[in-house]
């Protein structure tokens, strides 16, 4: 009976995360342009619906209609699956994240997490490993240079700075002493936050991660005014829009893990267990709006300045992060 | 507990459901209008010039052997940071060594230059 | 005073035999030379150090269908030491060629091409002679007199079954499929129009470059040479489309001097004034557009709120914002109106906080730095052997500007620096631009605050139809006004040619009079054509990145390019 509970339980857990989430990608869409438009003196969508608020689903209705275009010469099977990796991989991030404390509903207690695993980190970063392949395999398969380039830029950048991603959040694991997400939340409960004592594994990882979702100022696999859109030049319609969802879905989730590993998850003042998750959406939702911001205020790096960053600098500073961190930790 | 896994799966099927049915759904749903010109690979109004998949420069297998060798580190680093404060400074001490041996080798590539790019 | 009488001269010593003619027209001294000596007395020019041609400002070429010898090719020189321009000149007939002056000025590699494309001279030992703004395997050469004006003159057209082989000639590979040969361009997002560049790439190091252009080739000489002095101007707008008014200037000023007349003070003030606001216009443009390539998107709406208010501006004063077409032989078509002053005071007043503001975003940021500084480095003495001129002159530290050096329009009665770089980079032509900005405002403002009273025509019955009014009350005026109208103004026999510092850089007008009321000759300048040509020297070896940061520093418009 248990058995059939828990199933239930993780059965509507899914169904609300992932209804949740993809209202949150498509908002964030219009999101990011309302507020990009408001950086730049202009309005941004103000057309369908109140303040734009249609767009998004307008965007949903437009990209099921338009015509999808497949290159002659591009290999079919890859260039179809290149897209659904790049979104599954983004949203299947989203199973190990705690969203809030544990709630009580109909005298069950429930986790606000998909699944509580042991091994939530290593988890993540595999996924996001697999999230490449999407963008890797998109820019290749379609058989056009632009797209090779991105697809080689992406490939370079993102295992460049996976190591670099890898080793800035170790000093948090040296802290907490486990790799599942829940507790190393619980572990930062009364104002403990691991940003106040790992702050500049804090900066490396919103760098690495920044990288890592390919935004600006590291968009290098797109890079529209270089490679003119590079990996996905070739896509149309849904397939298009699917790399545009698990890019923004990426988004949303480095910076909740971020706020997971970092910035105490959940744990706030004045609201209650029950509305602890507020917080992290708080928390969360300040991350994504610095990520929007900074895209309307930096220039884009260079390709060979984004690789000598990642291993020339971050490297050696995590690697540095970690050796302090390891002897204060030994000798305090 | 591989039960514990299970949720997983769930939202891994329900995001491959949602992929493929999005895709199959505009695949129906969109025209179809296809021509020779269409399918040809966008290079900027022109004809492609040559091969497009050949062969790729050594420099980014560079980068996939130097990310082989410190993602190892960072698997192996992992483990060793759950348990830092139990293995105490024996552990430390173990573990910059080992560090050390792997930073030398990333001096040497360093100076040798494969880092750079022009 | 240092008299340029001594060039021909000194000519004469060293070739005794070459010198064919030495004229005079509007202080433009002209020699016409053997076509066999063109090269060693190019060469003469260029390496005596009292003469010191090192500048090559222009070649064109003439065609005389009557003539024994059939084409002339002009050469237009410049000395930087001396402040003088000369005008060279050699007769080649149909099955002749011309030797080459690329081994003396690189600036000659292009401007050569496009004498052989638009005229089918060919040149000796040049290293690329290929057609450059028709395509290759085109059929005629369109600037010789009996090339067919109308598209029913042609004949039925047919399109070829086989095109032409138009890969490019970029050098044999070497090691296999180690380079990819890449198209940037025409359909790219940061060539800043149907630019065309064939990359060959070795990963993403740029190995070789090759340019293409002329998809945009409208034949404006052509045209132009078939219409009257007033009919061409519209044609001017249409070049630089993004600075009109400085367009008119140039061609408007080679019309004056071919005719000779003087232009009240008033007209000319508002004429600089008019100028130097299409250079704000121009220089926000190319601000916008090159931050944006280097994905910094903000900058671009910013200025362009500001070139908003400049275009306001220019339409309340011209009625147009992209093609004015305002200039007139003589003056202006309309004083300045009401309430203007205050608009470009507001404007002027506003304006260098605004400045300020793109500079907090990119002139220190860190990722702007990295990106433009030591990139694309051209070195003073190459940029005068291409023959580049504007901020891209400028920015390798050549203290040189049209305005100076030769000032038209009273530009000599403004105050104003010209700003410099160091290296060369583009970085440096970044800072020049943004200087000349704030250089451009000063000058409208004195422009603004002493603008002197009168005419804005010279209303000299020659160029000018007579006031309105006065066609509907006198016979003569009206006679006067239906003639000019009608047949055009006619200067008398002669050429001459004429400039103005565009904002792209030297914009030049070769005019070239038979006594008719159409010019026999019609040759254009343009900066961008020259300043392209630099291009892939300056983008060997760096990568695919830096390509549109060169493009996006050289500041080039298809417009004027492929004319």
């Amino acid at each position: 009976m248990e058995l059939v509970y828990f199933l239930i339980e993780a059965a509507v857990k899914v169904v609300a995360v992932f209804s949740v989430l993809m209202l949150v990608v498509a908002y964030l869409t219009l999101a990011e342009r309302k507020i990009l438009g408001h950086i730049q003196v202009r309005y941004g969508p103000n057309r369908v619906g109140p303040f734009g608020l249609f767009q998004p689903i307008a965007d949903g209705i437009k990209v099921f209609f338009k015509e999808e275009v497949i290159p002659a010469k591009a290999d079919k099977p890859l260039f179809v699956i290149a897209p659904m990796i790049s979104i599954v991989a983004a949203l299947s991030l989203f199973a190990v994240i705690p969203f809030g404390d544990k709630i009580e509903i109909f005298g069950r207690t429930v986790t606000l997490t998909i699944a509580d695993l042991d091994i939530g980190l290593l988890y993540i970063f595999g996924i996001a490993s697999l999230g490449e392949y999407g963008i890797v395999l998109g820019g290749w398969s379609g058989y056009n240079k632009y797209g090779l380039i991105g697809a080689l830029r992406a490939a370079a950048q993102m295992i460049s700075y996976e190591v670099a991603l890898g080793l800035s959040v170790m000093g948090v694991l040296m802290i907490s002493g486990t790799l599942n997400l829940v507790e190393i939340v619980h572990k930062q409960a009364g104002g403990h936050w691991n940003v106040l004592y790992q702050p500049f594994a804090f900066i490396f990882y919103l760098v690495c991660a920044l990288a890592e979702i390919n935004r600006t100022p590291f968009d290098m696999p797109e890079a529209d005014a270089e490679l003119a859109c590079g990996f996905n030049i070739e896509y149309s319609s849904m397939k298009f829009a699917l790399f545009f969802m698990g890019e923004y879905a990426h988004l949303i989730a480095v910076c909740a893990i971020a706020t997971t590993l970092f910035l105490g998850g959940w744990h706030g003042p004045f609201l209650p267990p029950s509305l602890s998750w507020i917080w992290f959406v708080v928390k969360t939702g300040i991350l994504v709006y610095f990520c929007i911001w900074e895209r309307g205020t930096f220039p884009r790096l260079r390709y060979d300045q984004i690789m000598k960053l990642g291993w020339k600098v971050l490297l050696p500073l995590a690697l540095a992060n970690i050796f302090f961190t390891g002897l204060i930790m030994v000798l305090v | 507990m591989l039960i514990k896994y299970v949720p997983v799966l769930f939202l891994l099927v329900f995001a491959i459901f949602f992929a493929v049915f999005a895709v199959f759904f505009s695949h129906i749903l969109g025209p179809k209008r296809v021509n020779p010109v269409k399918a040809a690979p966008y290079e900027c109004g022109m004809i492609t010039l040559g091969p497009t998949h050949q062969t790729i420069p050594i420099k980014y297998y560079i980068i996939a052997m130097l990310f082989l060798i410190f993602d190892l580190e960072v698997i192996f680093l992992y483990p060793w940071a759950v348990v830092f404060r139990k293995l105490g400074l024996f552990g430390f001490v173990e573990m910059m060594i080992f560090i050390f041996v792997l930073l030398v080798g990333f001096i040497y590539v360093w100076k040798k230059g494969a880092l750079e790019w022009e | 005073m240092w008299d340029l009488e001594v060039a021909p001269k000194k000519l004469k010593e060293q070739f005794p035999d070459a010198i064919l003619d030495v004229s005079s027209f509007q202080g433009e001294m002209t020699i016409v030379v053997k076509k066999e000596d063109i090269l060693p007395i190019c060469r003469f020019f260029y390496d005596d150090p009292d003469l010191a041609f090192d500048y090559l400002t222009d070649i064109c070429g003439v065609d005389y269908p009557g003539r024994e010898k059939r084409f002339e090719v002009v050469y237009h020189l410049y000395s930087m030491k001396r402040n003088k321009r000369l005008r060279i000149k050699a007769s080649v007939g149909e099955a002749e060629a011309i030797s080459t002056v690329e081994s003396v000025w690189k600036a000659a590699n292009w401007l050569e091409r496009e004498v052989y494309d638009m005229l089918g001279v060919s040149f000796d030992g040049h290293s690329d002679l290929r057609r450059i703004l028709t395509w290759e395997g085109y059929d005629g050469h369109p600037l010789r007199k009996d090339f067919p004006l109308r598209g029913e003159d042609f004949g039925h057209y047919e399109i070829p079954t086989e095109l032409p082989d138009v890969v490019p000639t970029l050098p044999d590979e070497v090691e296999g499929e180690r380079y990819m040969t890449l198209n940037m361009g025409p359909q790219h997002p940061a060539t800043h129009g149907v630019l065309r560049l064939v990359l060959r790439l070795d990963g993403e190091v740029i190995a070789d470059a090759v340019p293409y252009m002329g998809h945009l080739h409208r034949g404006v000489e052509k045209l132009a040479e078939n219409m009257t002095y007033h009919q061409a101007l519209v044609l001017t707008d249409r070049l630089d489309y993004t600075a009109g008014i400085s367009n008119n200037l140039a061609y408007i000023l080679a019309v004056e001097k071919l005719v000779g007349i003087e232009v009240p003070k008033r007209a000319q003030y508002i004429r600089v004034m008019l100028a130097e606001m299409q250079r704000l216009a121009a220089h926000l443009l190319w601000l916008a557009t090159h931050a944006l390539d280097m994905g910094a998107m903000t900058v671009l709406f910013y200025t362009f709120r500001e070139r908003e208010t400049v275009l306001d501006i220019l339409e309340h004063v011209t009625g147009a914002r992209l093609t004015p077409s305002f200039l007139r032989v003589g003056g202006l078509a309309a004083d300045l109106p009401d309430g203007i002053e205050e608009k470009i005071k507001a404007f002027l007043d506003d304006f260098p906080r605004r400045i300020h503001e793109y500079e907090t975003l990119l002139t220190k940021n860190i990722i702007w730095l990295k990106r433009t500084k030591d990139v694309g480095i051209i070195s003073a003495e190459e940029v005068i052997n291409w023959g580049l001129t504007g901020p891209v002159l400028r920015g390798s530290g050549v203290k040189w500007d049209v305005r100076k050096a030769f000032p038209y329009s009273s530009y000599d009665e403004f105050d104003f620096e010209i700003p410099i770089g160091e290296k060369g980079d583009v970085y440096d032509r970044y800072m020049v631009r943004l200087e000349e900005m704030r250089q451009s405002a000063r000058i409208i403002r004195q422009a603004l605050d002493r603008l002197p009273d009168g005419e804005v025509n010279c209303y000299d019955p020659k160029v000018a139809p007579p006031e309105k009014e006065l066609v509907g009350k006198e016979i003569n005026a009206l006679i006067r006004h239906f003639k000019l109208m009608s047949e055009g103004i006619s200067p008398p026999p002669g050429e001459v040619y004429a400039s103005t510092e565009n904002p792209k850089g030297e914009l030049g007008w070769y005019l070239m009079s038979d006594g008719s009321n159409h010019p026999y000759r019609y040759h254009i300048r343009t900066p961008s054509f020259v300043n392209l040509a630099a291009l892939p020297e300056m983008i060997k070896g760096h990568l695919v990145a830096d390509v549109v940061a060169v493009i996006g520093s050289i500041d080039i418009v298809l417009g004027e390019i492929d004319r």
